[in-house]
């Protein structure tokens, strides 16, 4: 008896077997309710790595920026604040002039340790300002100057004048009532204002 | 063309031999074939290629018995076969009992590539990709299974074993 008739009794031996029809009905069952029913359940080694590994990055991406921006909303807001709390104490001191003059150029030339040149704002030119003496003083380490000023009804305001720094450049313009006081910041043509006066 | 509950059935009951091959035990298969089944629906959405189904219940098999695994194998050029005298007797010796346990007294392994072989008609190339073993040690182990299961009919037949 050659091998090749083993085979064919080997053959002869496994074709006659066959699956229990039951499970056989059941497994086919099986197959039909999950390709009408069933969502593929994608192996965790075909997960779309790539896209996920996308969406993850621009994920981070927008939380970085999103803390950067907050950060940088957050300095803001603590830089204002420092300011105006700054401008309020020092208007509330009164000091006394070291530099007495109506005349804003007088002021301009006697004032010349500043590192800008001294100028009144043009929303402060023809109203009913009158200055009448300025003194040195420093906003949050920056030089300044600051005018004292005499409103039509007698009330005191100050003006504080700076140069424009890299810090007070992201300040936008913005006004504030603190205690009964107006306080406004703002700037104009490369310098940095803030204005105090008694709220109306 | 094919009616798609027909090949679904032929592509059950080959699947089916395939595990009975492999675990030659009724029960066993049945488990198999159907841990295989739902296995692969569930990753594809669709019944699966004969191969695809073959290579889940092969991965099975030999997870629930991994001392299969560690079946020694010997190339065809280095096997002594002098242990397994070539017999002659006509093929009505064989019987489909005794042929059953001539099968069982095989490993997992000789049985499955024997049947890939002699039912599937698979080549040794395609069994040695399908089952990842070299060429040489596909076609050294059907033979190997070949002259057992002939020693073990021809014995069964002198009636030197029980």
């Amino acid at each position: 008896m050659s091998n090749d008739s083993v085979e064919k009794h080997v053959n002869k031996y496994y074709m006659v077997q066959h699956l229990n029809s039951s499970v056989a009905t059941r497994l086919k069952s099986i197959s039909e309710s999950s390709v009408e029913d069933e969502t593929p359940v994608v192996p965790l080694a075909r997960w779309p790595w790539k896209k996920i590994g996308i969406a993850s990055s621009f994920l981070l991406l927008v939380m970085i920026v999103t803390q950067v921006l907050y950060t940088t909303y957050s300095y803001h807001d603590a830089l204002v604040m420092r300011i105006v709390q700054e401008v309020e104490l020092n208007h509330k001191k009164q000091f006394k002039s070291d530099f007495v003059s109506t005349d804003i150029q007088a002021l301009a030339v006697a004032m010349n340790k500043l590192e800008f040149k001294l100028k009144l704002p043009t929303q402060m030119k023809n109203t009913g300002y009158q200055v009448t003496g300025a003194r040195y003083c420093s906003i949050q380490g920056e030089i300044a100057a600051q005018l004292k000023l005499r409103e039509d009804t007698g009330a005191v305001a100050t003006l504080y004048v700076t140069k424009l720094n890299n810090q007070f450049i992201a300040i936008p313009q913005q006004s504030q009532v603190r205690d009964e006081l107006s306080i406004e910041l703002w700037q104009e043509a490369g310098l940095f204002y803030s204005l105090v006066r008694v709220a109306e | 063309m094919k009616n798609p509950e027909s090949s679904l059935d032929e592509l059950l009951h080959t699947g089916y031999r395939y595990a009975l091959s492999l675990s030659h035990n009724p029960t066993t298969a049945e488990d198999l074939l159907q841990d295989a089944w739902v296995a692969v629906l569930k990753a594809k959405g669709a019944p699966p290629t004969k191969a695809y189904l073959f290579s889940a219940i092969r991965s099975r098999f030999f997870n629930l018995y991994k001392r299969e695994r560690l079946l020694s194998v010997v190339s065809l050029e280095d096997a002594d076969y002098s242990d397994l005298p070539e017999v002659t007797y006509s093929s009505g010796d064989f019987d489909f009992e005794m042929l059953g346990k001539a099968l069982s007294m095989l490993k997992a392994t000789e049985r499955e590539l024997l049947f890939l072989s002699a039912v599937e008609g698979y080549t040794a190339q395609e069994i040695s990709a399908l089952t990842s073993l070299p060429r040489g040690t596909v076609l050294s182990l059907i033979y190997r299974s070949k002259i057992k299961i002939k020693r073990y009919v021809y014995e069964m037949n002198r009636g030197v074993l029980p």
